[in-house]
């Protein structure tokens, strides 16, 4: 019930005027049956009349008006619906969604990370405004039959008010039976999607364009239907079985509603006969049972299905608005001038929610102005200790000094103003050239100082024939959303993200495997280019290709989770340990 | 591509039949339930015009109580049935849609399976195959739309035509007083719908894209290290308002115009309600006729509705969808003889040439090559040089544009894609990660024969998978894939496993794309020394970027450009000073203890 009301709270605060206008028509929509019940034994008892006479009574132009009017709503009601509910969506997706938003862009970085809490995130943004929209509407729905059903009961009370006890009593069970089995389906929903998805898997497998090559190869296309459809009738058998289950709830309502028509006919057949009602009364009672009929037995069914999975999703909103929030997280980055260094005393770490430790008792000293490359196998937590150190990670083990103190003390912001990244799979941002680079210094964005920094960026990583060949320089669209958006190729997408590292005046540079899909010549000639420009400050570099590493002025080398060898590129051969053995391995392929 | 031939009667007479043919039975009982559900539509109006004479009688003549109840009776059994009949098509509706769904899919899955490889490269086929998935809906649709025209609102409005003809012959005008409104609006909402409610699809695109870049788990590291929320927030707003802007004006629009149809809709209403009256005034129709016609007129114009802007509307809607699929399933197949292809005498290319689809510029020319029996060659290059399209040319793949290859003396065109395939494995670059356990990721490559775990264990000790690793839950029958519960890998683990897969088929011809792309350099040359042993007593080609270990092959072919530059062994290529030493000194530059 508190779900519920949820819903109204949300939709009167950020849409109030159609919250109202919906309720209104519904609202009206309720009485609508009633009152068509008045005119409509008038009508016929007018009609009936002159029948018997051979005249008209110039009053029934007046019932058929007012009839034609009712339906007339009746028959406008959805399209003034749709244009009200619409407005009403638009309004929670401009206001309410936003604050969904912000809220996800500040989650504490795990939950990001976690599948479970991402799942659920990504139900919860999952167009929020369809969903508290639809329920308010279900709701609405539901009160204006609830209306129509009233009324029609108070008016067969007055002619027999036992046979209104009969359907009112009879009317419990059914709604019980309706909310059960709305719970059910819901549930069975949920077990057939997993089914789903399988099959949509391997229907694409069948038919995309990516596995062609071993499609061709293994002619494996008969094994996997035979699976595909395996799964397919699994599925099957569950849908049809939750649709059998649904359809006779469903019906269960439009046989009750005959029955209780039944009950209503004979009801009523007494005071029929004495003369007590009229043969109009008694069709137009008849006509609003039958019609109520079809609302009962599909639009009822249905409602309670849209609540029950919106109370669901209530409660996922409320589980979503309890997580924790990372404190500046949206924040620009305050800029810092200088590092002297970064040093981990005894730092362990485990993820949230797991419990291999990642990184076991790590002690380190990075200090300014030089560059350091961090090696080993993958897994062994390399990624891991750069985000401890971009703050997306806090709860560690130990202690992390920048500049002599703990990282924990540090804003966020702050933290920011240190770092710039280049990460394996940096994002592909759709804007235009200049902001992609641009960017990479949010402070110096709005300044008249940006274009040159471009300029000096663009040079550096030697972008300049890419943008000549783009329709609008450095104004183009990049990527697919914008109409006269160009894409560019991997390795160009590349060299703009590197770009974007070099124009931030934080001091240290990280670059975690942005080249790993290079070869290994174009790799090197990456790496040459990024040492030469970032001579005075820090740089941390991640790179399987050994080769690349010489070039920084300590290697660290990971295994494991420890910190097992440290040193410059001659002291690490000497040493004849991991680092050598590696490095050996990889040279004997060219002597 | 020529679709524009076919009629919409072939199109969709070939989409009922195949409907028809991939569930019979559930058709049978769809339509025999629509045909009950639409009479009991109609026996309704007779119960309730049968029951209010009944009661009007009773009342001026005194009543039989007994007679009385039994009409009541029959009417709400009328009703009762309707309810039921109604269920029960309504029910069928669904297994039937689905039956029809997963057979028209199995038939797409197997028709790709005879498309070329080639055809992949061509972006129409590509959008042939999506077209085709949704046009398999839409047959459904087709079928269900016939179907419920033909067995339910047809039967009906016959009938309810003959019902009223009966009554007063001029009161069968009242279905088209019904009709013709809704045809009309049926034919407005064609021509102005549909170009209404696109308007503000590419914004919402683009709002969508930024809600993403706020969020979205690929872009947040970098969006918050680089503080840049609020400059994607203002982006993000003023597209949004954009969009809530024109999404509010094209649903006015459309609405306002679905408001004044509705008058004309009312209209009609008002007409049949003026026929009817007027009849029963003027004593031609009794009370109980009126009364229970009164009653369905409502229904009458929404299964009206229903036939004209649903049913007929998406008929004619579908049309293009429904063509793109029985042209997909009409794309020409690959055929060739079934035969073993024997590799003793070697792999002979040809001056084969080869251009993809809608380029200009040839990808490989003139090559020529003679690979025997149980050799082992490296192709090496730089980015782009062919060296991929060559290895898909010489293993089946694709197809040259001109010249050949032969085995056997005989042209590999000639051959089946089975035969083709039958001997040949490896792991291709684009290699898959199929969301599947484990020991069947691996028995993909040999499918024909029932899966053999000790034979899977060893493909992925020779791949060098760890299966002793804690992570692997369940062995080999352990879920693959964060999607389905599962684990999620690494790519070099991946790799391994496509790896594996390409051992675990028998084969006589193996190809090695780059596979050890996604693998540690730490690691990659404990797995090329495998190679060695995998590449035995098979001819093999291996393509790779890490030109140390072209030591392992028997002779190294060079490509730039889509041409063969060089060809020999390592020490040959080296003392001849071409592209390959080149190539090899820098890398190998690398490796010197000198400080670079």
């Amino acid at each position: 019930m508190k779900n519920f009301s949820e819903y109204i709270h949300i939709i009167n605060k950020y849409s109030p005027k159609e919250s109202v206008l919906i309720t209104t028509i519904f609202i009206l929509s309720g009485f609508c049956p009633i009152v068509t019940i008045i005119f409509v034994t008038d009508f016929i008892n007018l009609a009936f009349y002159s029948a018997g006479m051979g005249t008209i009574n110039s009053k029934i132009y007046f019932d058929v008006a007012a009839i034609i009017l009712l339906y007339g709503y009746n028959l406008m009601l959805p399209a003034f619906q749709k244009l009200i509910s619409e407005k009403a969506k638009i309004n929670i997706r401009k206001k309410y969604k936003s604050i969904l938003l912000e809220k996800c862009s500040k989650l504490e970085y795990y939950y990001l990370e976690n599948a479970e809490s991402w799942n659920l995130i990504s139900r919860v943004l999952d167009k929020p405004e369809n969903i508290i929209v639809g329920n308010y509407t279900a709701m609405n729905q539901i009160f204006a039959t609830s209306i129509s059903v009233i009324g029609l009961i108070s008016i067969i009370i007055a002619q027999a008010w036992w046979a209104a006890i009969i359907i009112v009593v009879s009317c419990v069970p059914l709604f019980y039976l309706s909310i059960k089995s709305g719970k059910a389906n819901y549930k069975a929903k949920i077990d057939s999607s997993e089914l789903e998805r399988k099959c949509e898997y391997y229907s694409e497998i069948l038919s995309d364009r990516e596995n062609v090559d071993e499609r061709s190869i293994f002619g494996f296309t008969e094994m996997v239907n035979s699976e595909y459809r395996k799964i397919y009738n699994k599925a099957f058998k569950i849908k049809v079985s939750t649709r059998f289950k649904w359809f006779i709830k469903t019906k269960l309502g439009g046989v009750f509603t005959a029955l209780a028509a039944l009950i209503v006919i004979v009801a009523l057949l007494n005071p029929l006969l004495a003369g007590s009602i009229s043969m109009g009364m008694f069709i137009s009672l008849v006509n609003a049972i039958l019609s109520l009929k079809s609302n009962l037995s599909w639009g009822l069914s249905f409602q309670i299905d849209t609540i029950t999975s919106g109370i669901e999703y209530m409660k996922d909103i409320k589980n979503f608005m309890s997580y924790e929030e990372r404190l500046h997280a949206l924040d620009t980055p305050v800029v810092q001038d200088k590092i002297t260094s970064i040093e981990f005393k005894s730092v362990s770490f485990s993820y949230p929610g797991t419990d291999t430790q990642i990184l076991k008792n790590v002690s380190f000293l990075l200090e300014g102005g030089k560059q350091y490359a961090l090696v080993g196998p993958n897994g062994v937590g390399k990624t891991t200790i750069i985000k401890l150190l971009t703050g997306l990670y806090t709860n560690y083990d130990g202690e992390i000094l920048i500049n002599g103190k703990e990282l924990r003390k540090y804003s966020f912001n702050e933290i920011k103003g240190f770092f710039s990244a280049v990460y394996q799979d940096f994002s592909r941002h759709e804007f235009t050239f200049k902001e992609n680079i641009a960017i990479g210094n949010i402070e110096m964005m709005n300044t008249s100082y940006i274009d040159e920094a471009v300029d000096k960026a663009i040079s550096q990583i030697e972008l300049e024939s890419l943008i000549e060949n783009l329709p609008y320089g450095l104004n183009t669209n990049l990527g697919k959303i914008h109409k006269d958006g160009i894409d560019l190729s991997g390795g160009e997408w590349q060299r703009v993200a590197l770009a974007r590292a070099i124009i931030s005046r934080s001091p240290v540079r990280i670059l975690d495997e942005p080249t790993a899909s290079l070869d290994p010549i174009n790799e090197n000639r990456i790496y040459e280019l990024f040492s030469k420009i970032s001579h005075d400050i820090m740089t941390i570099l991640i790179s399987h290709r050994l080769a690349s590493t010489k070039i920084a002025d300590e290697i660290l080398v990971f295994n494991e989770g420890k910190l097992v060898e440290k040193g410059d590129f001659e002291s690490l051969m000497n040493l004849k340990g991991h680092y050598c053995q590696m490095f050996e391995q990889q040279r004997s392929w060219y002597q | 591509m020529n679709q524009e031939k076919m009629s919409y009667f072939k199109v969709a007479t070939r989409i009922l039949a195949a409907s028809f043919k991939a569930a019979p039975l559930w058709i049978i009982a769809d339509s025999m339930g629509m045909i009950l559900s639409s009479s009991s539509y109609v026996l309704i109006v007779h119960a309730l015009q049968n029951m209010f004479d009944t009661i009007t009688h009773a009342i001026q003549n005194g009543a039989n109580f007994t007679s009385l109840l039994i009409t009541i009776f029959i009417t709400v059994a009328v009703l009762i049935f309707n309810e039921l009949m109604n269920a029960v098509c309504n029910f069928l509706a669904g297994p039937t849609a689905l039956r029809i769904r997963g057979a028209y899919r199995e038939k797409i899955h197997k028709k790709v399976s005879k498309l070329t490889a080639l055809d992949f490269e061509n972006a129409e086929t590509l959008d042939c195959i999506q077209k085709a998935k949704e046009g398999a809906d839409n047959g459904i649709q087709l079928y269900h739309s016939v179907s419920t025209l033909l067995t339910f609102y047809g039967p009906y409005f016959v009938i309810m035509a003959i019902y009223f003809y009966n009554l007063r012959p001029v009161l069968v005008w009242s279905i088209f007083l019904m009709f013709v409104p809704l045809l009309i609006s049926q034919i407005v909402k064609e021509k102005v719908y549909t170009k209404l409610i696109d308007e503000s699809a590419p914004i919402e695109r683009k709002v969508n894209y930024y809600e993403n870049e706020m969020y979205k788990k690929e872009y947040i590291k970098e969006t918050r290290l680089l503080g840049i929320y609020s400059f994607i927030r203002s982006k993000y707003e003023k597209e949004l308002k954009l969009f809530c802007s024109k999404r509010w004006d094209s649903v006015k629009k459309v609405q306002m115009i679905e408001i004044g149809l509705r008058a004309l809709t009312l209209m009609g209403y008002f007409g049949v309600i003026v026929l009817f009256v007027s009849s029963l005034i003027n004593g031609y129709i009794t009370i109980g006729a009126f009364a229970a016609v009164f009653s369905s007129v409502n229904i009458m114009i929404s299964f009206m509705d229903d036939a004209v802007s649903n049913y007929l509307g998406d008929m004619l809607g579908i049309y293009g969808s429904l063509r793109s699929l029985v042209h997909f399933l009409d794309l020409p197949e690959e055929d060739g003889v079934d035969d073993d292809i024997n590799y003793s005498e070697g792999i002979n290319i040809s001056n084969v040439s080869f251009k993809y689809p809608n380029s200009n510029i040839y990808a490989l020319e003139n090559i020529s090559l003679h690979i025997s029996d149980g050799e082992t060659i490296a192709v090496v290059g730089e980015n782009g040089a062919g060296k991929t399209t060559l290895v898909k040319i010489i293993s089946g793949i694709l197809m040259p544009t001109s010249g050949d290859i032969l085995i056997n003396d005989a042209s590999i065109s000639s051959y089946s894609k089975k035969s083709r395939f039958k001997y040949v494995s490896g792991i291709v670059q684009k290699f898959g990660k199929y969301k599947m356990l484990l020991k069947d990721n691996v028995h993909l490559s040999y499918p024909d024969n029932p899966i053999d775990e000790e034979k899977v264990k060893l493909a992925l000790y020779s791949a060098d998978f760890n299966l002793d690793s804690e992570k692997i839950t369940s062995g080999l029958s352990t879920m693959l894939s964060r999607d389905f519960g599962g684990l999620d890998l690494s790519g070099g683990e991946w790799q391994r496993i496509a790896l594996a897969r390409g051992i675990y088929k028998n084969s006589k011809f193996i190809i090695l794309d780059e596979p050890t792309s996604a693998i540690d350099p730490i690691e990659e040359s404990l797995i090329y020394k495998k190679f060695r042993d995998i590449a035995k007593d098979k001819i093999a080609i291996i393509v790779t970027h890490r030109l140390g270990a072209t030591q392992i092959a028997d002779r190294i072919v060079v490509l730039d450009n889509g041409k063969i530059v060089e060809t020999g062994t390592h020490e040959q290529l080296l003392n001849s000073g071409g592209k390959y030493s080149v190539m090899f000194k820098t890398q190998a530059k690398w490796y010197s203890d000198m400080k670079t």
